[in-house]
C-alpha cells in the first residue's frame, strides 16, 4: 500500500491556505500562537546553548575523561607496585640462582661419584635430579603466581595502561595482576568508578558512531527514498493535513482543531504548565490514518455488537459521521471535546509499551505540527536491568537533519483491551499491509553491520600475527577473547617472551590499548545499530507466526504502520485495545489483539 | 462443529501453546534452565576436546629433558679432565635453559609429573584437575559471563574455535538470563520491601494529624509502584554479598580475607583476574582432587547467584536514579516550551 508514501507528501498548505471566513480566525490564532512561540525567543537561545555545549562535552568531554582517568590509572599502579615486583623479581632470581646452583652442584657430585663413566647409571642418576629440579619450578611458579619465572618487568608504564584499560573494560588479562594490598585495594575502587565511566563514554560513542554510520549508509546508497525523507520532517512540520486535497470537511475539521487550541490557549493563562501540557496532548489528539481508523471503526463495531459499549458508539458515530464527507480518510478526534478524547482513550487502551521510545517531551507539540497525526510519546521502561554488559543505549527521537520532530516510533509487545467473546462479522480488513516507519532513518541491514565487525576482528588478527608471531587462528581468537571482555590472558601482545622490555614491546601494548578501545566502541555502536532491527525482526517474526492470533497495528508519529491485521471474525475471543494516558504522559496507539 | 472448523480451531490452539512453550522458554525458569543447560553441554564439549593435552605436553617435556641430559653428558665428556669451575658455568647455562623451556611449558599449562612416577610409561599421572567436568563447567561460566579468568585456556585449536562459538551464542544467553533474573528479583525485592514500608507506615500512621485536628488519610503511601527501593539499601547489598563471599573463600581456600574479597569483587564485575582462582592452593598437593571440584563448584554458584544479585540491584537502583531524575526535571524544567 503506498498510502504510506503519498501521506507525506506534500499536499496543499493545510488550513491555512484553504477557504472561507474560517481563514481569518484560522491565521490569527496560529500567529498567536507563533508569537507565543517567539516571546520565549531568549529562553529558546539559551536552551540551544545548553544543549550544544551537553552535546560537546558529553562526547569530547567524556573521551578526555576516559583518557585522563586511565593515565592516571596507569600512573598510580605503576608507582604502587612497580617496587613490589622488583622486589620479587630480585627474590626470585636469587632463588632460582640458589636452586640451579643446588642441582648443579648435585651433578658434580654425581660424576665425581662415578670414576667410570657408565652413561647409563650417570644419565638415570642426572635425569632424577632434573625432575626433582622440574618440579620446584613448578612448585614455584605456580604460589608465586606469576607463571613466567623471566625476568621482564611488568610493571612498567604500558604494561600499567594496559592493566588499567583492562581494569574499566572488565577485560582483566590477568597477566599483570596487582600483589601489594594497596594495589588491590586501589583495583577495587578504581574499577568501582571507571567501569560505568567506560559505559557511559562507550553508550555515548555508540551513537554518535551509529548516527554517523547510518548517514553515511544512507547517503552512500543514494536511496530514493531519501529526498523525500529528508524533506519529510520539515513536511510535517508543516503542514498539519496530509492528505493530497482539501475538502470542505476537512477545513471544519482542522478548524474546530484549531478551536481547540485556542481554548487551550487561552485557558494557558489560567492553567498550570504541567496540565496544559498534558490538555494540550489530549487536543491533538487526532487524525488517524486510514488504516488505523479503519481498525478503530472494527473495534468500535466490535464493542458495539458485544455490549452497546456507550463510548465505543459515540466513536463509531464519529468515524462515520466522517466517511461520508472525504473518503472516511480523516478523523479529526479533537473535534470531540474533553471526555471524549478520554473515551477514545479509554476504548483503545495500551498496556506493556516496551521499547523504541524514550520519555519525550513532545517538543513536537508545538504550534507549527498542526496536529495532523496523532503523537506519540512513550512512558518506556526500555532499557533492561541488565548490569553493565550492554551499554545503555536509548532512541533519540531525532530525525534527518536534526530536526527534533519528537518521539519516535514505538511498538508494542503486547497490549489487553476491554471487551471481549465471540467473533463479530467485521467486515473483511485490509490484507496484509506492511511497509515501513518513513520516520526513521535509514535503517542499516544487520548484516553490513555484522560485516563490518567481523573486518575488524579479522584485520586486527592479521596485524597482531605479524607483529607477535602468532598464528592467524591464534590471533583471531585472541582479538574475539579482548572484544569480547572475556580476556583470558593466555594470549596478551606485547609481553611475548623477549620483547615486554624492549621499546618495540612497549608500542605493542599501546597498540594493544588503542585497538581494544576503538574495538569495543564500534561493538557499541553495531549493538545502537543492530538491536532495533532485530528486536522488529523478532517482533514482527513472531506475530506473524502467530498471525491469526495477533493484529498489531503500530501507529508511528508521522505516520502509521500497519504490522498486520487480520479478520476478526474468525476467532473466540476477540479484544479491543483501548488508548489510555497514563499519568505521565499520553500514550496514543491504536491496535488490537485477538487472543 | 465440522470438521473444517474444528481443524481451523486446533491449528491455532497448537500454535498458541507452541508460542506459550517459547515463551516460557525465553522467560524466567525456562531460562535459567537453559543456561545451566549450555553450561553443562559446554562443559563436556570442553572436557572433551581439551583433556587430551597433557599426553602431548608430558611428552615434550619429557624430551626436552633427555636433551638437557645429553647436553650435560656431552659436556662431560667433552673434558679429559673436569674442571669444577668448568663445570659449574656450563651445567649452569644448560639448566637456565631447561628452566626457561619449562617455564614456557608451564605458561602453557604444564603441570608438573609428579615424582613417583618412576617408569616412563605414557600413562596419563594423575587426573588432570583443570580439565575435569567441574572445572570444564568453570571455564564454560567464565566464557559466557566473559570473565575469563584465564587460568584454564584452551589449547588445541579446536578448543580456541568451540571457545569462540560458544561465546557468540552463550553470551546472548546469559545477558538474557540476567535480565530476566533481575526482573524477577527486583519485583520480589520491591514488594518485600514495600510490605515492610507499609508495615512502619501503618504503625505511624495514627500519629499524623492535619492542623484542623483530622487525621491525614493522605499520609499512606502511594501505590506499589511508586515505592523505590533507596540505592544505599541496594548498595549495601552488593558490598555485603562480596564480603560475604570474601569470608567464605577465606575460609574454605585459605587466603587472607583481602585476597578473598578482592578475588570475590573482580569476578562479579567481570573482570576476572585470575591471578587467584579457587583450587589454586590446593592443587599442588595431589589427592585432593574432590576438594578442588567441589571449590569450583560452589565457585560457580557462587558467581551465578551473585550476577543475578548484581543484576537486581541495577535493576532497583535505575528505577530509583530514574524517579529522581524526574522529580528533579519537573520541579526545574517546566517551563520547557
Amino acid at each position: 500500500m503506498g498510502g504510506g508514501q503519498s501521506h507525506n507528501q506534500q499536499g496543499p498548505q493545510g488550513p491555512s491556505s484553504s477557504h472561507g471566513p474560517n481563514n481569518g480566525s484560522v491565521l490569527a490564532t496560529k500567529k498567536q500562537q507563533h508569537e507565543n512561540a517567539n516571546k520565549c525567543s531568549p529562553a529558546k537561545v539559551k536552551s540551544c546553548l545548553r544543549t550544544f555545549f551537553a552535546h560537546l562535552f558529553s562526547h569530547i568531554g567524556l573521551c578526555i575523561l576516559i583518557v585522563g582517568y586511565t593515565i592516571a590509572g596507569a600512573l598510580m599502579f605503576e608507582k604502587l607496585e612497580k617496587t613490589y615486583e622488583m622486589k620479587l623479581i630480585g627474590n626470585r632470581t636469587a632463588n632460582f640462582k640458589k636452586l640451579r646452583l643446588h642441582y648443579v652442584s648435585e651433578l658434580w657430585n654425581i660424576t665425581e661419584q662415578f670414576n667410570v663413566l657408565y652413561e647409563m647409571n650417570w644419565t638415570s642418576a642426572v635425569e632424577k635430579e632434573l625432575r626433582e629440579f622440574e618440579s620446584r619450578v613448578v612448585a614455584t611458579a605456580n604460589t608465586a603466581g606469576y607463571s613466567d619465572v623471566k625476568d621482564d618487568l611488568h610493571w612498567t608504564f604500558s604494561g600499567a595502561l594496559l592493566y588499567s584499560v583492562s581494569i574499566i573494560t572488565t577485560i582483566g588479562y590477568g597477566n599483570t595482576a596487582p600483589r601489594t594490598a594497596w594495589g588491590k585495594i586501589l583495583t577495587m575502587f578504581y574499577a568501582v568508578i571507571g567501569v560505568p565511566l567506560m559505559l557511559l563514554w562507550l553508550s555515548n560513542i555508540g551513537t554518535l558512531m551509529a548516527n554517523t554510520f547510518k548517514f553515511a549508509y544512507s547517503h552512500a546508497c543514494c536511496i530514493s527514498s531519501n529526498p523525500s525523507s529528508s524533506s519529510r520532517s520539515v513536511q510535517t512540520k508543516r503542514t498539519p493535513s496530509s492528505k493530497t486535497e482539501p475538502s470542505s470537511i476537512q477545513v471544519k475539521y482542522s478548524v474546530s482543531a484549531m478551536t481547540c487550541e485556542t481554548q487551550v490557549v487561552q485557558a494557558q493563562q489560567n492553567m498550570h504548565q504541567r496540565a496544559l501540557n498534558r490538555r494540550e496532548q489530549r487536543a491533538k489528539l487526532r487524525s488517524l490514518d486510514p488504516s488505523a481508523k479503519q481498525v478503530l471503526m472494527e473495534c468500535a463495531e466490535y464493542n458495539v455488537n458485544m455490549d452497546q459499549d456507550e463510548r465505543s458508539r459515540r466513536i463509531l458515530h464519529q468515524l462515520h459521521s466522517d466517511s461520508g464527507g472525504n473518503g472516511g480518510e480523516m478523523l479529526n478526534i479533537s473535534g470531540m471535546d474533553e471526555e471524549s478524547s478520554d473515551e477514545v482513550e479509554s476504548v483503545i487502551d495500551m498496556r506493556g509499551v516496551t521499547r523504541g521510545g524514550d520519555q519525550s517531551d513532545l517538543r513536537g507539540l508545538n504550534g507549527g505540527r498542526g496536529g495532523s497525526v496523532m503523537e506519540i510519546s512513550v512512558n518506556s521502561n526500555g532499557m533492561e536491568g541488565t548490569p553493565s554488559r550492554i551499554p545503555l543505549l536509548h532512541h533519540k527521537g531525532g530525525g534527518v537533519g536534526g530536526i527534533e520532530s519528537g518521539p519516535d516510533l514505538v511498538e508494542v509487545d503486547e497490549y489487553h483491551c476491554g471487551g471481549g467473546g465471540s467473533g463479530s462479522d467485521g467486515s473483511a480488513s485490509p490484507s496484509l499491509n506492511k511497509y515501513h516507519l518513513p520516520r526513521t532513518e535509514q535503517r542499516v541491514p544487520v548484516s553490513l553491520v555484522l560485516t563490518f565487525v567481523v573486518l575488524y576482528i579479522m584485520g586486527g588478527a592479521a596485524v597482531f600475527s605479524v607483529w607477535e608471531k602468532w598464528g592467524f587462528l591464534d590471533s583471531a581468537y585472541f582479538c574475539f577473547i579482548t572484544l569480547s571482555t572475556i580476556g583470558l590472558g593466555d594470549y596478551v601482545p606485547g609481553v611475548s617472551f623477549g620483547s615486554a622490555g624492549t621499546k618495540e614491546g612497549q608500542a605493542q601494548l599501546i597498540v594493544c590499548c588503542l585497538y581494544l578501545v576503538l574495538g569495543l566502541a564500534i561493538i557499541a555502536m553495531s549493538f545502537n545499530l543492530v538491536q532495533e532491527e532485530v528486536a522488529a525482526k523478532v517482533g514482527i517474526s513472531i506475530r506473524q507466526e502467530q498471525e491469526e492470533g495477533k493484529g498489531i497495528v503500530v501507529v508511528g508519529s508521522g505516520h502509521p504502520t500497519l504490522v498486520s491485521i487480520v479478520n476478526p471474525s474468525d476467532y473466540a475471543n476477540m479484544t479491543m485495545i483501548s488508548l489510555k494516558s497514563p499519568k505521565s504522559k499520553a500514550i496514543s496507539l491504536v491496535g488490537y489483539t485477538l487472543n | 462443529m465440522s470438521d473444517l472448523e474444528y481443524e481451523r480451531r486446533l491449528w491455532p490452539r497448537i500454535k498458541n501453546a507452541f508460542r506459550v512453550l517459547v515463551a516460557f522458554t525465553f522467560s524466567h525458569v525456562g531460562v535459567c534452565g537453559l543456561v545451566v543447560g549450555y553450561m553443562i553441554c559446554g562443559a563436556f564439549l570442553f572436557q572433551m576436546i581439551e583433556k587430551q593435552e597433557p599426553n602431548t605436553q608430558l611428552e615434550d617435556v619429557r624430551k626436552i629433558r633427555n636433551e638437557t641430559a645429553n647436553e650435560l653428558l656431552s659436556i662431560v665428556l667433552m673434558f679429559n679432565t673436569l674442571e669444577k669451575e668448568e663445570f659449574f658455568k656450563l651445567a649452569n647455562a644448560a639448566i637456565k635453559n631447561y628452566t626457561e623451556e619449562i617455564v614456557n611449558a608451564i605458561n602453557l599449562g604444564y603441570e608438573g609429573e609428579p615424582l613417583n612416577n618412576q617408569t616412563h610409561s605414557t600413562s596419563v599421572p594423575t587426573e588432570n584437575v583443570s580439565w575435569s567436568f567441574s572445572g570444564a563447567f568453570l571455564y564454560s561460566l567464565t566464557v559466557i559471563t566473559t570473565i575469563g579468568y584465564g587460568n584454564v585456556a584452551p589449547r588445541s585449536p579446536w578448543g580456541k574455535i568451540a571457545t569462540i562459538l560458544y561465546g557468540i551464542i552463550g553470551m546472548p544467553l546469559f545477558l538474557l538470563y540476567l535480565s530476566n533474573i533481575g526482573d524477577i528479583l527486583a519485583r520480589g525485592f520491591k514488594w518485600t520491601f514495600a510490605r515492610c514500608c507499609q508495615c512502619r507506615w501503618n504503625c505511624v500512621k495514627p500519629r499524623r494529624y492535619l492542623d484542623n485536628g483530622q487525621l491525614d488519610e493522605e499520609a499512606v503511601p502511594d501505590e506499589e509502584e511508586q515505592i523505590t527501593v533507596p540505592i544505599s539499601l541496594c548498595l549495601a547489598l552488593m558490598v555485603g554479598y562480596v564480603w560475604g563471599g570474601g569470608l567464605l573463600f577465606a575460609n574454605w581456600e585459605k587466603w587472607t580475607i583481602l585476597d578473598a574479597s578482592y578475588f570475590c569483587f573482580i569476578s562479579l564485575s567481570t573482570i576476572g583476574f585470575g591471578d587467584l582462582v579457587p583450587g589454586d592452593a590446593i592443587s599442588s598437593t595431589p589427592g585432593r582432587e574432590d576438594e578442588i571440584q567441589l571449590s569450583f563448584i560452589l565457585c560457580s554458584l557462587y558467581l551465578l547467584l551473585g550476577m543475578a544479585l548484581i543484576a537486581m540491584c541495577f535493576q532497583l537502583m535505575q528505577e530509583e536514579v530514574v524517579a529522581t531524575v524526574r522529580k528533579i526535571g519537573s520541579r526545574l524544567g517546566c517551563s520547557r516550551k
